[in-house]
Order: structure tokens, then sequence, then C-alpha cells
């Protein structure tokens, strides 16, 4: 049963304070989602604003087939990848690509006690997931960073759950050396 | 008895039980995990891998955040939503395409039907009746008249024999 299910009725029936409920719920994922699928990058948080308008706008279509959490997640994925389409022809064309590069893992590496180990955690967690192929790095993101069940995954991207598993497999092998560091603190 | 799982059978199980989830096949699993010790390996990886990208510090949204998503959704919600200049673009932009190529072809052939006019209009007005110039706007003018008056500067006996210098 969708814990969502009455504010997602009433959102749907024009209720704002029913939508800005569903907001308060989601908007942490949601903008935590931008920042690990775009390695931190400052137009997360507009991202998250995007995915929330696009879900008001099109709630009505919203036909209850999964959870809204995985209707909701479906809606980010694709703000989160037509931004990154759009992002990747404008450097085509005006700039050369970014270097993506880990930080260094031994000087960088937080301790248990550091001010900034939280940032640099998640910097280098981030930076580490912009390395891999969109579709390996959507996977893991979805079920290491969100915490979204297999089966939710799945749906979410329209692929079969044995192809969610193996990407979610090579995604962490890859992963592996990056976060070394991490690993041994 | 059942066959063994090949290892690329075994990663994508291995994913899941490093996850603690209920999985497929655990016997088989179990059995192939016995006897591969890379699957062994990466059985421990995948958990090692899953537990630190848990541990990825959640942050919150900026204090601005909640105020100007608001302010987006009550956009989206009024009159500015209903005429979402981005979904409008994308309904209107063919027969907006339509349109603009009717204006261009419109414009393109009285423009050349105005020019055309405009010209002859020009020359009729502005050259002298005698001129051999004149020539070219004599409705009952031909190749022999015209060769004539390139030749000796002079308009045929039709026009009047006139010097036209």
């Amino acid at each position: 049963m969708d814990a969502d299910r009455g504010l997602v009725e009433a959102a749907a029936s024009g209720s704002r304070e029913a939508f800005d409920e569903l907001v308060r719920r989601y908007q942490v994922p949601i903008v935590n989602l931008a920042r690990a699928l775009t390695a931190g990058s400052a137009d997360a948080e507009d991202l998250a604003q995007e995915v929330f308008v696009r879900a008001w706008r099109s709630l009505r279509g919203f036909r209850g087939e999964s959870s809204f959490r995985t209707w909701l997640h479906r809606v980010a994925l694709n703000v989160i990848q037509t931004h990154q389409g759009r992002l990747a022809r404008f450097r085509r064309i005006f700039q050369p690509a970014p270097e993506t590069s880990v930080a260094d893992p031994v000087d960088r590496a937080p301790g248990a006690d550091d001010v900034e180990g939280d940032v640099i955690r998640r910097d280098t967690i981030d930076k580490a997931l912009a390395v891999l192929p969109a579709e390996l790095r959507v996977a893991v993101t979805l079920r290491d960073v969100q915490g979204m069940e297999y089966r939710e995954i799945a749906e979410a991207l329209g692929v079969p759950i044995g192809t969610v598993e193996s990407r979610i497999f090579r995604g962490r092998q890859r992963l592996r050396p990056m976060l070394e560091a991490l690993r041994r603190r | 008895m059942k066959p063994m799982l090949s290892c690329e059978d075994a990663h994508r199980l291995i994913a899941r039980l490093a996850d603690a989830d209920e999985v497929e096949q655990r016997q088989a699993l179990d059995a192939h995990l016995e006897s591969c010790a890379p699957c062994r390996a990466a059985l421990v990886e995948q958990r090692d891998v899953a537990a630190i990208l848990r541990s990825r510090p959640s942050q919150s949204p900026s204090p601005e955040f909640a105020s100007r998503l608001a302010w987006r959704l009550d956009e989206a919600s009024g009159w500015l939503g209903i005429v979402d200049a981005r979904v409008w673009t994308f309904r209107l932009a063919p027969i907006a395409a339509v349109l603009a190529l009717v204006a261009i072809l419109a414009s393109g052939s009285s423009t050349t039907q105005r020019s055309t006019q405009t010209l002859e209009e020009w020359a009729r007005s502005s050259l002298d009746p005698k001129s051999g110039a004149s020539m070219l706007w004599q409705p009952d003018a031909n190749a022999e008249s015209l060769l004539e008056v390139m030749a000796t500067g002079k308009t045929s006996s039709t026009g009047g024999a006139a010097d036209v210098r």
C-alpha cells in the first residue's frame, strides 16, 4: 500500500496543501539524488525544483500503477538526464569536457572527527559516481544512495530486475578502487 | 542434480546477497560460492562498496529552496502555469512553422511582382521615348530593331528615325 496515496489523490484534485506535504516528504531525497547524479553540481537544487514543478503539472496523469515515490524518481531521472544531455551538447560545442577526477583519496579521506568529513565523504562519493557510465551510475545511486528496492528501480527505469542486478554489481565493482580510502577509515 | 551456476549468473545474485536481500537459487549460489574464490571476493567487495555508499551523508536543501519552490508552484498553478510556454512552444511549433512558410512565400511572390512592375514603370516614365534604351519597353520591338539600335545608336523607322546621341 502506497503510504502517500491519500496525499497524492488530494494533490491530483488540485490541493496545494497536499502537494506541499509531498514536497516536504521528498525534497531531501530528490535534492540528494540530483546532487549524486550531477557530481554535486550547483544546478542540483534547480533540478530538484524542476522535478516538483513537473510532478505538480503532471500529477493528474499519475495512474497509481507504481508508488508515488517510484513515479517521482522517474520524473527526476527524466529531468536530470535531459539537463545532462543539454549540458553535454553545450560542452561539445563551446568548451572541452571537464576532467572528472576523484579527489586524492589518501590526502582527503575524512577522519571520524573531521568537521568537514561529511562534505569530503559526500564529495568523494559523488565524484566517484560521476566516473561511471550513466546506466550504472543511476542503478547504483537508486539502490545504495536512495535505498530503493530492486523492483522499484526496475519500474523506475523500465528494465527487467535482472538488468538492474547486473548493473548494480558492475557499478559497485568499478567503484571499489575509487572508494578505497573511505573503506579504510 | 541441478546445474552449477556460472560466475556471470552468480554475479547478479551476489549483488542481492550483499544487500541481505532474499535471493533466488540460494542453494545453487551457496554451492557456487563455496567452490569459487573470485566470487567470494566479489561478495565481500559488493558489501564494502554498498556500505560506503549508504554512508553518504545526506544534505538538506538550502533555506531558500522551499520559498523558491513555493513561488514556482504558485506560478505553475495560476494563469502563468496554464500558459506554460514550454508546453505551448512544442504544441504550436508546427503551426508556427507553416504560418511562417506561407508568409515567406506570399511576401516573396508579391515582392517579385512589385519589383518588376516598379522597374517597368520607372523605365517608361524616365527614359526618353526616342532613346535606344526605350526600345526595350516598346511592345512592337523585335530582335531586328533592337540590333539596329545597338549597332547604330538610332531607333528604327517604326519609332521614327531619331538621333539618340
